[in-house]
């Protein structure tokens, strides 16, 4: 009956099939948080470009969701981390990070503090909380107690001075990342206590859900990207232009401005609504843009579909200059800042790609924007995580090539890490704080230990139900602040309470891995009758089925090693002995040198086969030539 | 006869492919020296972890570098590499001596009369590269300063404006190397020449004699001869990466081989380029008594 409608409805029926895209994009189902009635927060920052420095004003309405009257306030001022190089920030080695040095330093200065009603609260400010040192923190004494359930209105004047990039927030020439740029309220916790602490070298994150909205005054000729979505158009003011952003229901609003700053974007339609996705980057980035814009689109469904449906209508993707490397790598709520130079691809690479920081960042929208866990008391529920995450969306994009594809050759991301990043043994734990941590420690624990002891198993017990394990814990924490717990309680459901203590725990708090090696031949002579066996023995806490496979002239033998066993005792008939490898599928990936759990002997007469055989040396003899032709006269 | 000039100042084809293969020949025992080093080190030190090595090589794809050669480098790299580097410094010592020889060969000299002529000529091969090695690090110096200078201009501009405009200065400042490697072989077979006329060989009089060879068609016969050489082998490794062992090793030969025939033909054209008679091989200067 189509070809009998009028053309009318025909009209119509257009019309709405072009609107309706549009609609479905902006439609915006209501937040609802943990931290309900949400603080409104409404910002205004004056960017002075050529100092570097932002003349900022803050209104927050703040309300006491605790259950008990609170008599102060906890503010973080964390660019005060960049006064001097004695802060905690510093100590810890934030700087490290990035291999900078403190240059021109930054800070906040808080001008003036007061409530809506005039009352002056400066004077009973002080940013003595007792950390000697560092300035990060400001402790307000209230005049009077605010009851459970009562809002206050406080107004902020202050300056912030951006610091020549070292670590997360600065310049570098034009380019201005402002990220803890304000002086930001700690979190409440509901029993009245602050959860304040100082900018951390490794960690920062922990806040409550707010609605925000920030106005951006910049120079004319600078653009400016921040979190949330942009609101009308840019208006021109005296030789400024004054960008507006509105960010509901996030923990954190960070902007970047820069001269020449260019954007590309695309939609990504998700289960309910859809999300504009924009990527921006600077002149000679544009190839690449597009291969950080492919990805981030592709990391938002993957990830909507394991973890819930990405909730805002944007997602920004800022690819920062490579001059500007120290602020890169970075994930804020609705915005993120990937790496990698103008002439890289979207192919993992090492990790140096970029598909691993844009995938990884992408990852934290979830594992510390939705679901804001403390960071720096629980970095592996932040880190960890999204690692993890990252890793298994390479996998689902690029396959067995997840780390690299070299020619023919696949390379596997978790096997790389593996390889030569897993430590033996894992120290700290990954529940430690991040402030138990150095850098190296820190990147071994929470960027490889607690990626490959997830994969481990999803490999051993299912892919699926570990997915299902964390879709569910993501599922139930979103807008939520959440501890360890939840995590064991998810995992509990899926696999069962001896999962929790027998494998989740031992892993997350003493960093629990399986190492195994095979050992020699031996007879083992009992009742007058000899044979032969083989040994494997394993090591460590993490109880990972195995399975040795025994190859001989007559086919192969798979042998399943439980988990409890600390050895396996194989009998083995030497005379058709070919080959003997522990995991052969590969599933334990938290064994650091998988060098000896294989043997090979010789494919006639049984002895042991001699390392230096014709194959390795012919190769060895083709590699020699190569490489004297190469240096030779 | 100008005819007879003509003829013998070609490259002879006859001697820089025996040359070629002479010189195949030594580099076939070091590599077979570097091989034995590198299979009798897992032998001796990891016989325990070398029947995983095996197991992991025998894996496609990742395996090989993700199971095998990476944790067996990263855990033994400082041995390994000090083995390494002992052979590769023997074999830098007798690098000139090698390459003497291959050019009196070059000249038709029979093997004993060419090691005779290389041994010779070996200490002032050395003076040689240290004269050359002054105007080299002047070229360093100048690149490093080319491509400061060009960092510095490019500063304000976006950043693949600024790191195309570094690789064409880096371009250009490696280009400065060129002609001293030309300038090398030159000198090279001025010294052999100068050995092979019965004169004692001087460094000094070789780089002026080269010098004087110096010139357009000299630098562009040196070019093809390397990118050849380089193509070939580049090449040759490519294919036999996919090979099975042996084969692998007859085609890495067969490369090394076309190598030193391309770059035999090139230093066949300077040897006759720095013989004062314009003749191959032969020199009459200062022959008289």
């Amino acid at each position: 009956m189509a070809a009998m409608r009028s053309p009318l409805t025909l009209g119509i029926c257009v019309v709405l099939a072009v609107i309706a895209p549009g609609h479905r994009t902006w439609a915006q189902s209501a937040y609802i948080t943990a931290d309900e009635p949400r603080d409104q927060v409404d910002l205004h920052a004056q960017l002075d470009a050529r100092a570097h420095r932002i003349h900022g004003t803050l209104r927050w309405r703040f309300t006491n969701r605790s259950v008990v009257p609170v008599q102060e306030l906890y503010w973080h001022l964390y660019l005060n981390a960049f006064r001097h190089a004695g802060s905690v920030f510093m100590r810890e080695g934030g700087s490290e990070i990035r291999d900078r040095h403190l240059g021109a330093e930054g800070g906040i200065t808080i001008t003036a503090l007061r409530l809506a009603g005039g009352q002056d609260l400066l004077p009973r400010s002080t940013l003595d909380v007792g950390v000697p040192n560092d300035e990060t923190q400001l402790r307000t004494r209230l005049y009077e107690p605010l009851l459970p359930g009562h809002s206050l209105d406080l107004r902020v004047t202050f300056v912030s001075q951006l610091p020549e990039a070292v670590a997360r927030s600065g310049f570098v020439r034009d380019f201005h990342v402002a990220a803890q740029w304000f002086p930001k309220l700690a979190r409440l916790e509901t029993d009245g206590t602050w959860a304040h602490f100082p900018y951390h070298g490794l960690g920062e994150f922990y806040a409550d859900f707010a609605d925000y909205t920030l106005t951006v005054v910049a120079p004319a000729d600078m653009e400016v990207v921040a979190g949330g979505v942009p609101m009308g158009a840019v208006t021109p003011r005296e030789q400024q232009n004054v960008h507006r952003f509105s960010a509901p229901a996030v923990h954190d609003i960070v902007f970047v401005a820069a001269n020449d700053l260019r954007t590309i974007e695309s939609i990504e339609r998700l289960a309910t609504h859809s999300v504009r996705v924009r990527v921006a980057h600077p002149p000679g980035f544009e190839r690449v843009a597009a291969d950080h814009l492919a990805i981030a689109r592709r990391g938002l469904a993957y990830f909507s579909r394991m973890f819930g449906e990405y909730p805002y209508p944007v997602l920004t993707v800022v690819v920062p200059p490579h001059a500007a490397i120290a602020v890169s790598g970075m994930e804020y709520p609705t915005l993120l800042l990937t790496s990698g130079p103008w002439w890289g691809s979207g192919r993992p690479l090492l990790g140096r790609g970029a598909a691993e920081t844009t995938a990884h960042e992408l990852a934290h929208q979830w594992f510390q924007g939705l679901i804001a866990t403390h960071e720096v008391r629980y970095p592996v529920l932040d880190e960890g995580l999204s690692s993890w995450a990252s890793g298994a969306l390479l996998r689902e994009l690029h396959g067995s090539g997840s780390g690299a594809r070299v020619g023919a050759a696949s390379l596997d991301g978790f096997e790389l890490d593996r390889s030569w990043a897993l430590p033996r043994l894992v120290s700290p734990a990954p529940l430690s704080p991040v402030q138990d941590f150095d850098t190296e420690s820190y990147y071994r624990t929470q960027y490889v230990y607690v990626p490959l002891m997830l994969e481990t198993i999803a490999r051993s017990w299912g892919r699926d139900r570990l997915l299902r394990a964390l879709g569910s814990y993501a599922r139930q924490q979103r807008f939520r602040h959440p501890n360890p717990d939840g995590l064991r309680e998810a995992f509990r459901t899926e696999y069962g309470g001896w999962f929790v203590s027998d494998v989740l725990d031992p892993a997350l708090s003493r960093g629990c891995v399986a190492q195994t090696r095979l050992g020699d031949l031996e007879t083992d002579c009992r009742a007058g009758a000899c044979e032969t066996v083989l040994v494997a023995h394993r090591s460590g806490c993490l109880p990972v089925p195995l399975e040795v496979a025994v190859r001989t002239r007559t086919g192969v033998t798979r042998h399943a090693w439980p988990g409890s066993a600390d050895e396996i005792r194989l009998r083995v008939d030497p005379n058709t002995l070919i080959e003997v490898e522990v995991d052969p599928g590969r599933r334990n990936l938290t064994d650091s040198q998988r060098l000896d759990d294989v043997r090979v002997f010789d494919r006639v007469g049984g002895a042991e086969r001699a390392p230096g055989g014709a194959s390795l040396l012919a190769k060895l003899l083709g590699f020699s030539q190569l490489l004297l032709s190469l240096v030779g006269p | 006869m100008p005819t007879t000039l003509v003829r013998e100042a070609r490259p002879p084809f006859r001697r820089v492919m025996l040359a070629a293969g002479y010189m195949l020949m030594v580099q076939s025992a070091f590599s077979a020296v570097l091989a034995l080093v590198l299979t009798s080190y897992i032998e001796a030190g990891f016989s325990n972890v070398a029947g995983g090595l095996l197991g992991a090589l025998e894996e496609p794809g990742a395996a090989l570098l993700v199971e095998g050669v990476l944790p067996f480098l990263f855990t033994h790299a400082t041995h390994w590499g000090t083995a390494v580097l002992g052979l590769f410094t023997v074999y830098g010592i007798l690098t000139p001596l090698v390459k003497l020889a291959w050019l009196a060969g070059l000249a038709e000299r029979p093997s004993q009369a060419s090691l005779r002529v290389a041994v010779r000529t070996y200490l002032s091969s050395l003076r040689l590269r240290l004269l050359l090695a002054v105007p080299a690090g002047l070229a360093g110096i100048t690149l490093t300063i080319l491509a400061v200078y060009t960092s510095l201009l490019f500063r304000a501009a976006d950043e693949r404006t600024h790191d195309l405009a570094l690789l064409a200065a880096v371009g250009v400042g490696a280009a400065l190397w060129s002609p001293l490697f030309v300038l090398g072989d030159l000198g090279h077979t001025a010294l052999v020449q100068m050995t092979l006329s019965e004169q004692a060989p001087n460094a000094r009089q070789a780089v002026y004699t080269g010098l004087r060879a110096l010139s357009l068609g000299a630098y562009a016969r040196w070019g093809v001869a390397a990118l050849v050489g380089v193509v070939l082998l580049g090449l040759c490794a490519w294919i036999a990466a996919a090979q099975a062992a042996l084969v692998a090793v007859v085609l890495t030969q067969l490369a090394a081989y076309l190598r030193y025939v391309s770059r035999g033909v090139w230093l066949a054209s300077a040897l006759a380029s720095t013989s004062t008679d314009g003749r191959f091989g032969r020199s009459t200067r200062n022959k008289a008594p």
